[in-house]
């Protein structure tokens, strides 16, 4: 079975030794992020999230299916993650580990069950027809940070998907294509984004955003999911290092900060791929509220 | 540069070599497939390098991938240890996940080792040590000794400092292969103009041996350094952020001329104050 190597003692003693003084090896500062590269494709709802070395890919699609008997009124969300041998030799596909579980389930609590997308608005003809919103996350290289990564990727990818409008006119369901009528926006509640904290030296010392060379020998973690709001989404901190409060109220403010840089260079990213599309596609005249001379 | 390189693409097929003696054998390195009696393919793209002299002919292009080959001096990890060797990996620049081949180094594969007195490592540890024996179908040997003189010569285990990856061909660089490589031209250009019946004439090759990076740090800084053919390079100074200045500016030079990486060398001095 392939396997990452530990970090040798020399690499070891060395990065703690270097944390002690307050430095990382490549330079940051304790809590800052490596620099977030983030790109739309062609299509609607594919994102593709750099984070350093880590390079997640998120991509949302859309099918018209039954509801759930007992939620006729909803529609369906659902987020398949799985870590293959792309993005590290360790990850075997098809054997679901631990890392793999908790990974996919901090993701599915941060997105999912926090409500950031209003599963109600899928909803067609009630008990009939709804949407299946599904999203994709394929992780193509990693360096750490993972769930940061993909989180980012699912809310960016989210708030760039568009579905095909549909016309309800009785028992009758019309689904319009991308050209007939102009696709419609999912309805995204809030944007929930993860911070997941490292600690070492015996909670003295926290990271933010640790590459897999940190997070091999970190000696606990701590994922804080907020939204740009300042709301608390989940608080995920499975095994580990215990903290104490202290700690705890630090790197939730910490994380406030972080959030609000990442939602706004989300947003900016978005910004620009829809005036990037308009100019592209011609799209001025197709816009609903274009001003009329 | 100024001068001709032959750059090649897999599947060419290589003219007859021109011998200066007639029946001489050369040694095919790597990126180059044999067929006999005497057909060359390259298999790997980069740049053809012939050295008449010592009869040797191979390709030299930049990769991440490391794979074993007699007399290289390489970095390795140890993983475990047996009943009479170490099990250790050979990682490759690759990076963020290294990727690793195993190797055997034998616990008597140490400088004046006897079953009594050889060297305890433990797993994690890091060692310099020789490839021995580099077989396509079994897992390479190391030795930690030096095949004329039975002595140490720096190889060994390697404490303290730090490890980080850089690409093959920058490790080669820093092991000074890229003045060979330079000589190399130079020579050829002269054997050249020789046969026309014209006088070489110096064209400015860019002379500079591509390590201009450590010569300029090992001015100002001191630390110890060890380059492994595999793209690994072990760095010791007493001060975390020494060894991390000296990481940086490798890691930051491969692409720059010599003249830059001076620059960046000084600007980085600077900073660390």
């Amino acid at each position: 079975m392939p396997r990452e190597i530990d970090p040798t003692i020399n690499e070891k003693s060395f990065i703690l030794d270097a944390l002690n003084q307050k430095l990382r090896i490549d330079g940051r500062d304790l809590d800052s992020f490596r620099e977030l590269e983030l790109n739309f494709g062609d299509d609607y709802g594919l994102a593709d999230v750099q984070l350093g070395k880590t390079r997640v890919l998120a991509r949302v699609s859309a099918e018209v299916v039954k509801p759930f008997t007992d939620r006729p009124f909803d529609g369906i969300f659902t987020i398949t993650t799985e870590l293959g041998p792309m993005a590290s030799p360790a990850f075997e596909p098809g054997r679901q580990t631990e890392q793999e579980v908790l990974l996919s389930r901090l993701i599915e609590k941060a997105i999912r069950r926090s409500n950031a997308l209003d599963t109600e608005s899928l909803c067609i003809v009630a008990g009939q027809k709804c949407w299946q919103i599904r999203a994709d996350v394929h992780f193509l290289s990693h360096d750490g940070a993972l769930v940061d990564a993909s989180c980012i990727a699912v809310v960016a990818a989210l708030q760039h998907f568009r579905r095909p409008d549909v016309s309800v006119e009785g028992e009758k369901v019309t689904i319009h294509t991308m050209t007939e009528r102009i696709p419609v926006p999912l309805s995204i509640l809030h944007v929930p984004i993860c911070v997941t904290f490292s600690f070492y030296l015996d909670g003295e010392v926290c990271l933010v955003d640790a590459t897999l060379q940190e997070e091999q020998l970190r000696q606990g973690d701590m994922t804080i999911t907020l939204n740009k709001f300042g709301e608390l989404c989940q608080i995920a901190k499975a095994g580990g290092l215990a903290i104490n409060g202290l700690n705890l109220l630090r790197c939730a403010k910490i994380a406030l900060v972080k959030v609000g840089e990442i939602a706004a260079t989300v947003q900016r990213r978005l910004e620009e791929d829809a005036a990037a599309r308009v100019r592209r596609d011609n799209l001025l005249e197709s816009k609903a509220d274009n001003e009329r001379a | 540069m100024s001068l001709v390189v032959q750059v090649r693409f897999p599947g060419e097929t290589l003219p007859p070599l021109e011998d200066e003696k007639k029946n001489t054998t050369f040694k095919v390195g790597p990126g180059l497939t044999h067929i006999s009696p005497s057909t060359l393919i390259v298999s790997r793209a980069g740049e053809l390098n012939i050295d008449q002299r010592k009869h040797t002919i191979w390709m030299e292009s930049n990769s991440k991938r490391y794979v074993a080959s007699q007399n290289d001096a390489i970095i390795a990890t140890v993983l475990r240890s047996t009943a009479d060797s170490y099990i250790c990996a050979i990682p490759s620049s690759n990076s963020p996940v290294p990727s690793a081949s195993q190797a055997v180094l034998p616990h008597l594969a140490f400088p004046q080792a006897t079953k009594k007195t050889r060297p305890v490592l433990h797993q994690g540890s890091v060692v310099y040590a020789r490839i021995s024996l580099a077989n396509k179908h079994i897992d390479p040997e190391l030795e930690c000794y030096d095949a004329d003189s039975g002595k140490s010569e720096g190889f060994g285990e390697l404490k303290g400092g730090f490890v980080f990856g850089v690409s093959l061909g920058m490790a080669r660089r820093l092991l000074g292969d890229a003045k060979k490589t330079r000589l190399l031209r130079v020579r050829e250009r002269k054997a050249e103009a020789g046969r026309k019946g014209e006088e070489y004439q110096d064209v400015g090759v860019d002379m500079s041996s591509g390590r201009e990076v450590l010569e300029e740090l090992g001015e100002s800084l001191s630390f110890e350094l060890a380059v492994g053919r595999n793209g690994r390079i072990w760095v010791h100074s007493g001060d975390p952020k020494t060894t991390l200045c000296v990481m940086r500016c490798i890691q930051q030079s491969e692409f720059l001329t010599g003249k830059e990486q001076r620059q960046l060398v000084k600007e980085a001095l600077k900073a660390l104050g």
